[in-house]
């Protein structure tokens, strides 16, 4: 039906290019701040900021920018994790054959996969860190306790992302750390031998069939560990941090000290409709901000001390994004990723390691598999995830330590908990432990009274009586997370730099006695 | 809260987004262009495209470098799972013309090898190893860390044939040369040199595994020691799998291995291995044979066949080389000397034993003159636990003909034993034997060689057992009779297994001979031949006075069966002493009337009538030696005069003179028509068989031409032997100049020794077996293994005696020992027929061609006191074996392996002489050892060990 208003199909096929733009980017480039905004709000990508953001958020010291380092990481690894997906073959026979022609002979092959290995590397860093800033400015507390519960569904996902990854090469490394952490995941075996408890009760080896598929690390295992690190977990993380990174809009944006105003107004602590609602609602609430002309119940309370999102805080998350970029490319060109020799079942790697995240676990697997295979582990993630539930003591996040005696507390903790983590290695490497001191003692004491279980238990001691002295679940929570944090460090390091060939310490690598 | 500056701040920020991202995109650009546009490679291949080109001089070369194209060149090889990428850069590998091209990289491969493993099948790294995907140099030549094959150039490149070749293999040839069109074939050192150089290297570290019997405490494909670690693969180990703290030279597999073959000790401090005392070149040859021991992980196709035969090494020599030179030395003499430069040796620390009883020696003669073949095989085949001797049979891999060569090799460093010809009675000289006797013999056989009886043993001690000595009586007159002085003297050489008896062989000619008549001296002086006949003659003609009235009453009690010749001849007292002296020494086997039974029948008309006076007593007093006729040298001269005069007495006709005769017949004819008409019965080489033995030195000195041809013309009335001449109706008629032959054929064996033949013995084995099962398997064993008595199943003992010997012995006995006489009228406890004797010598002849058991069990016989044993054990034994026996500065005694393998024998004449080269000394009687045991305290102490046996 042709009209002189509707544009022919001459105009049409001209207008081809012009219109294509038009039907993606709705809006000419906007030259307003409410132009931006209004980009912002109506971008399905842009839409996860607010259309404006308060100053402070913007601050270095306020995120240092870790979580959207993290996304940038997440995106790095999902780009060359593809890129790599075309060339690599999940077999026994042919992954190691693939890795090494991928280096030498696909095109900028060795660059995709250094840079995907360095940023894996760096996302568990990031994770750790993006927990501890979130920690210690109080950033779990209500609202945003349920984030930090995704938070550390993320860091899980995380740690099994790496790991998953570090298998596929399947050279010796691969392989042996894939031994390694297998029989930390059936470490609920040898509690069982040691009561005495039937073949029945051999949960680990329900786990450890679970992981790999059959009884050794082989195809089985590899073809698991390939579909969990390349659909399952990626699909899963995908969505967790959709989550995450929807609820900080929901909980309020980031959390900030007292005083300075939201987005929404000064005083205002969440625009979630959960529990509270706002005063003088009408019954429905836009939370439009600034775009929406009309009047709303929290227009003109302080808009004016926020700045639109495009293009300050456009630009800033742009710059943290090349910075990872920049920092994988650099660190991908100068080293490359470890690859060593084919996996051999016949010649055992010693001392064979899991990948180094997993070496502070190792370590206390060294004293009993159980306690720092499963128990430990068990209580931290249990523990991290209840700190948001179990302190709810009302306090402004945003502010480092929670003040001045936070400050101290965290401080004597980190003391604390690094005095005696070294105590707790440097003993037994020194003197022995129960064994060596009492032949005759049941595995049962063994088991339970080893230098990983005291460790953890003096922490927990350690952070009731903080909690019992400045009355304040915060500060024991604090107490507490410091000394898992520090014992995480040094245990780390130590299994690390410190475990030579049969995990026997030794000051340097030097020091080892095969070549 | 500080107000922030938004605007400042956003300022900075696009500052640094712009270097930030310019700064990525460069570094992303430069990994892109050095990875694709300008790898190392990608120049490598333009410089060889511009030498391709100068070198194009006619057309196919212009056109290879027209189309050689710079891009990635590799060798897919699927077969082998590989892909060498290697010929990117060395793309002038297979061009004939870069042979001496100036860049190593480009140069083409040396040697015809190519053309026998073209890269396209075989690729570089199966050879080279480095690392085939890499397309960048360190990498590519794998001298980066975690790359466990780095590549090897040159000679070293060898050691990769072990991959595919079966040459390297340690029990194959030197080498095997193989070649496109030809037929694999097995190469000298030398050749090999020549065919492929270079490859000579680990043929000689071949040898040297050999030489220095590195199998000895390692074991190759499942046959060797395990005191070291096994080294069928063991160049399969990388880098990884060696400790390099105490190594000084390259970081390597080979510098690894170089500078432990050169200084075990100085790598692996608590190392057993000995300092082989390799020079440089040794040490790299050795390293790269090990090297080159790799697993074959190529497929079949890849694999030439090994060569089928001569799987396993040959000669005893080699054998031994490989397992046991290490320990006891190439020689034998003992690996001692080389363990001790090291004074704190961890074996000898381990072990705790003094240096010169580590590993035995050997080669030592008196062990070697203990030691049976038994012995030796049982220890190198189980071991002795507790030692460092590996048992080698099951573990060590060895198969019995192996250790029987081995055996046989280490037999062979025993002194061979005087010439046998050399040694006779006569020789010797009676005062030389007598001190020879003295300090060898006399700890067992008594001093006066009486041997153990009740009485004295000649040292002072008083024996008071009937059994219970360690040697058997030597002076018994019957047994000097029977045993000629050839089975004496192999006796002496050859010992008697699985006894005490050693063998003597380090003795000479000489000293055999002087013992042999030492104890021919305790035989009284024989009658002279000539005495007899003058006396005989004498005697027939004047009857002696005085004894003529008691002629006929003699007669009468002279026996049961009176005989015509009794009655129709008078005696006199010289037959009636004749008569007693037959019944007592002859009739047990000529007969009570002298028809013949186990030995011939003398009273036949044609025999009495032509043997005169001098044979018979010629016969009487030497014997027939060989068969069951003993010499009987204690009878007086008038003894045997009387004994001829009395055999006269048989037959009264004339005595025949025979016209003087002399044979000139053909004897090789002769041998042919003895073969037809008389083997059957004398044997084929005249031995003996239902018939007498004919090629008997002493019965031919002493019989004539003439009684042979009468013989043999007329036959022998009484007996089975017929008369041959024609006309005579015998079986087989023959014309006298035959005869004639024959006797000359007989004549033409007297001076030559009787073939050792094995022949079944007139007796029937069946029937032997059972008389022995019931007479003499009480004493002998069931299988002759021994029990009371001697082992008579003993291949050495049956070889060295002769059917006569073992007849006499049975029939006569044995004086002083338990052996009875079993001949008919001598009271034995059985009474033994000439049938029933015949068949048990055939039974026992048997075994010396088919012994019942293989390998004579040790025998434990000897019933002593331990508890008296125990005490002179803690005396004379503990200090050096320990209290137990668990051994503390000398061997372990009580070891079950050894015990098993040791006879009773072995212990009695270990104790009774000592091991010369050792710390045991001699103890027994007359030895000049520490102590002087008497053979009883030898049975005590033997018994006493023996009882660690009991669980």
């Amino acid at each position: 039906m042709a009209s002189s208003e509707s544009p022919t199909f001459r105009e049409n096929l001209w207008g081809l290019p012009r219109n294509l733009w038009k039907s993606v980017f709705r809006h000419d480039a906007p030259t307003s701040d409410r132009a931006r905004s209004q980009a912002v709000f109506s971008n399905s990508i842009l839409h996860v900021h607010s259309a404006r953001v308060h100053p402070h958020s913007l601050r270095l010291t306020t995120t240092w920018g870790l979580g959207v380092s993290l996304v940038a990481q997440f995106i790095i690894l999902t780009v060359t994790g593809v890129l790599l997906m075309i060339y690599y073959m999940p077999s026994t026979e042919m992954a190691y054959d693939s890795m090494k022609d991928l280096h030498y002979v696909v095109p900028t092959g060795r660059m995709i996969r250094n840079v995907h290995r360095w940023a894996s590397h760096m996302m568990v860093i990031f994770v750790i860190l993006h927990m501890v800033r979130v920690f210690y400015t109080a950033a779990y507390k209500r609202p945003r306790d349920f984030n930090w519960l995704v938070g550390i569904v993320l860091l899980v996902l995380t740690l099994a992302l790496a790991f998953t990854g570090y298998v596929l090469p399947w050279d010796q490394l691969a392989y042996w750390a894939l031994t390694i952490a297998t029989k930390i995941a059936a470490s609920p075996n040898e509690l069982a031998y040691s009561l005495g408890l039937p073949e029945s009760c051999n949960f680990g080896d329900v786990i450890e069939e679970l992981l790999l598929g059959s009884a050794e690390p082989g195809q089985d295992s590899l073809i698991r560990f390939y579909t969990l690190h390349v659909i399952f977990l990626p699909i899963l993380a995908a969505i967790a941090i959709a989550v995450h990174i929807w609820r900080i809009r929901k909980d309020g944006g980031l959390a900030r000290p007292e005083g300075t105003p939201t987005p929404a107004g000064k005083g205002a602590t969440s625009m979630a409709p959960s529990g509270q609602t706002p005063p003088q609602s009408p019954g429905k609430t836009y939370g439009l901000m600034c775009v929406v002309r009309d009047k709303s119940p929290q227009t003109g309370k302080d808009p004016d001390e926020t700045v639109p999102s495009w293009p300050y805080l456009l630009r800033m998350e742009l710059l943290v994004f090349m910075l990872t970029l920049l920092v994988c490319v650099a660190l991908g060109y100068f080293f490359d990723a470890p690859l060593r020799e084919a996996a051999n079942p016949a010649v055992p790697e010693n001392p064979a390691k899991a990948p180094w995240y997993f070496l502070g676990l190792q370590e206390m697997v060294s004293y009993s598999a159980f306690i720092g295979g499963f128990l430990v582990p068990t209580l931290t993630v249990l523990g991290l995830g209840l700190i948001s539930l179990l302190d709810r003591e009302p306090e402004p996040g945003g502010v480092w330590f929670s003040g001045r005696k936070g400050r101290n507390v965290a401080l004597s903790s980190a003391v604390f908990g690094t005095v005696t983590a070294v105590l707790a290695v440097a003993v037994p490497v020194n003197y022995g432990w129960l064994r060596e001191w009492f032949p005759g003692v049941p595995q049962l004491l063994i088991i339970a009274f080893n230098p990983g279980s005291l460790l953890t238990l003096l922490y927990v001691l350690w952070s009731l009586a903080i909690m019992r002295l400045t009355r304040s679940t915060r500060m024991g929570a604090m107490a507490l997370f410091t000394c898992f944090v520090m014992g995480f460090l040094i245990l780390t390091y130590v299994g690390t730099f410190l475990r030579g060939p049969n995990w026997d310490f030794y000051w340097s690598q030097s020091q080892w006695p095969t070549h | 809260m500080a107000e922030v500056d938004i605007k400042s701040l956003d300022r900075r920020v696009q500052g640094w987004l712009l270097v930030v991202s310019l700064a990525s995109l460069a570094a992303m650009v430069v990994a892109a262009l050095q990875e694709n546009v300008y790898p190392q490679w990608r120049l490598t291949r333009l410089e060889y495209a511009e030498i391709l080109r100068e070198k194009a001089t006619d057309e196919r070369g212009r056109t290879v470098a027209e189309q050689f194209e710079i891009c990635l060149d590799q060798n897919v090889l699927p077969e082998l799972r590989k892909i060498d990428r290697c010929v990117t850069c060395h793309a002038g590998i297979d061009d004939p013309r870069m042979a001496d091209q100036e860049q190593v990289v480009f140069r083409a491969h040396p040697g015809s090898f190519l053309s026998d493993h073209p890269p396209a099948k075989y690729g570089c790294t199966i050879c080279h190893q480095g690392q085939g995907r890499a397309t960048v140099l360190p990498d590519a030549h794998g001298s980066v860390p975690y790359w466990p094959e780095p590549l090897l150039a040159g000679e070293t490149a060898y050691t990769s044939c072990g991959r595919c070749h079966y040459e390297n293999d340690l029990y194959g040839g030197v080498a095997d040369l193989y070649g496109k069109g030809r037929r694999v074939e097995q190469v000298t050192q030398g050749e090999l040199a020549a065919h492929v150089p270079g490859a000579e290297q680990i043929a000689r570290g071949k040898r040297l595994v050999v030489k220095h019997g590195c199998l000895g405490c390692h074991k190759y494909r499942d046959r060797g020691g395990s005191l070291g670690p096994d080294i069928t693969y063991v160049g399969d180990k990388t880098v990884h799998d060696f400790d390099f703290r105490h190594v000084e030279g390259p970081h390597s597999v080979q510098g690894w291995m170089f500078a432990h073959f050169k200084s075990p000790a100085a790598v692996v401090p608590d190392t057993l291995m000995p300092d082989l005392e390799l020079s440089d070149d040794e040490a790299r040859d050795l390293a790269a044979y090990m090297i080159s021991l790799k697993r074959k992980l190529v497929p079949t196709a890849y694999t030439p066949l090994p060569r089928p035969v001569d799987q396993t090494p040959a000669d005893g020599h080699t054998l031994y080389l490989m397992y046991c030179s290490s320990c006891h030395g190439a020689d034998g003499v003992g690996a001692v000397a080389r363990m001790s430069e090291v004074p704190e040796h961890p074996v000898l620390e381990a072990i705790d034993r003094p240096r010169e009883l580590l590993t035995p020696s050997l080669r030592n003669a008196d062990a070697l003159a203990v030691a049976s073949d038994d012995y030796l095989r049982w220890i190198i085949r189980r071991g002795r636990p507790g030692t460092s001797m590996p048992t080698w049979e099951g573990d060590g891999g060895l198969a019995e003909e192996e250790i029987g060569r081995l055996v046989a090799t280490i037999r062979a460093w025993q002194a061979d034993g005087p010439p046998t010809d050399a040694i006779s009675a006569r020789r010797g000289t009676p005062r030389f034997g007598r001190a020879i006797f003295q300090s060898r013999c006399a700890g067992c056989h008594g001093v006066d060689g009486w041997g153990d009886h009740p009485g004295t043993d000649g040292w002072g001690d008083t024996i008071t057992e009937k059994w219970g000595g360690i040697g058997v009586s030597l002076r018994s007159p019957s047994f000097l009779a029977v045993a000629s002085d050839e089975f004496l003297r192999d006796s002496i050489i050859h010992g008697r297994p699985n006894t005490a008896m050693p063998s003597w062989k380090d003795l000479s000619a000489d000293e055999v001979s002087d013992l042999i008549a030492y104890l021919r001296s305790w035989q009284p002086q024989p009658p002279e031949v000539e005495a007899v006949v003058k006396l005989l003659a004498v005697g027939r003609n004047t009857p002696v006075a005085g004894v003529e009235p008691q002629r006929a009453p003699g007669s009468q009690q002279s026996g049961g069966s009176p005989t015509n010749a009794s009655r129709r001849y008078p005696s006199t007292p010289a037959t009636r002493i004749g008569q007693i002296l037959y019944r007592g020494h002859c009739a047990n086997c000529h007969g009570p009337d002298g028809q013949g039974a186990v030995g011939p029948s003398l009273r036949t008309h044609e025999f009495l009538s032509l043997a005169d006076d001098r044979y018979l007593a010629t016969a009487i007093i030497r014997g027939r030696p060989g068969t069951a006729m003993p010499a009987w040298e204690h009878l007086s001269t008038a003894d045997v005069a009387d004994l001829v005069g009395y055999l006269r007495t048989f037959d009264g006709s004339d005595r025949r003179e025979l016209e003087p005769w002399l044979a000139r017949g053909d004897w090789d004819r002769g041998r042919i028509l003895f073969e037809g008409a008389c083997a059957g019965c004398h044997g084929r080489y005249a031995e003996g068989g239902v018939g007498p033995q004919l090629a008997n030195p002493t019965f031919l000195d002493t019989v004539s031409d003439a009684m042979l041809r009468e013989w043999i013309s007329y036959g022998k009335l009484g007996t089975p032997m017929l008369p041959f001449l024609r006309g005579q109706q015998g079986v087989v008629e023959l014309p006298a100049s035959q005869i004639e032959d024959i006797v000359a054929f007989l004549r033409y064996n007297q001076g030559r020794p009787r073939p050792v033949t094995a022949r079944p013995g007139p007796g029937i084995v069946a029937q032997g077996a059972e008389t022995y099962a019931q007479v003499c398997a009480g004493c002998h064993g069931s299988q002759g293994e021994g029990l009371l008595g001697s082992a008579l199943s003993n291949p050495n003992f049956l070889r060295h005696a002769s059917d006569g010997f073992l007849a006499a012995t049975i029939a006569l006995g044995r004086d002083n020992t338990e052996m009875q006489p079993m001949g008919r009228g001598r009271q034995g406890i059985v009474e033994m027929n000439e049938e029933d004797l015949t068949n048990v010598v055939a039974f026992l002849r048997s075994w010396e061609n088919d012994p019942p058991i293989e390998g004579i069990p040790p025998r434990r016989v000897i019933e002593a006191d331990p508890r008296g044993g125990s005490e002179l054990y803690k005396n004379f034994c503990a200090g050096c074996h320990g209290a137990d026996g668990r051994g503390e500065w000398a061997p372990e005694l009580n070891n079950r392996e050894f015990l098993s393998a040791a006879s009773d024998g072995f212990l009695q004449a270990t104790i009774a002489r000592g091991r010369s080269g050792t710390a045991m000394r001699s103890f027994g009687k007359g030895a000049g050892g520490v102590a002087a045991l008497s053979s009883r305290q030898i049975n005590d102490i033997v018994s006493h060990v023996r009882s660690w046996m009991r669980p």
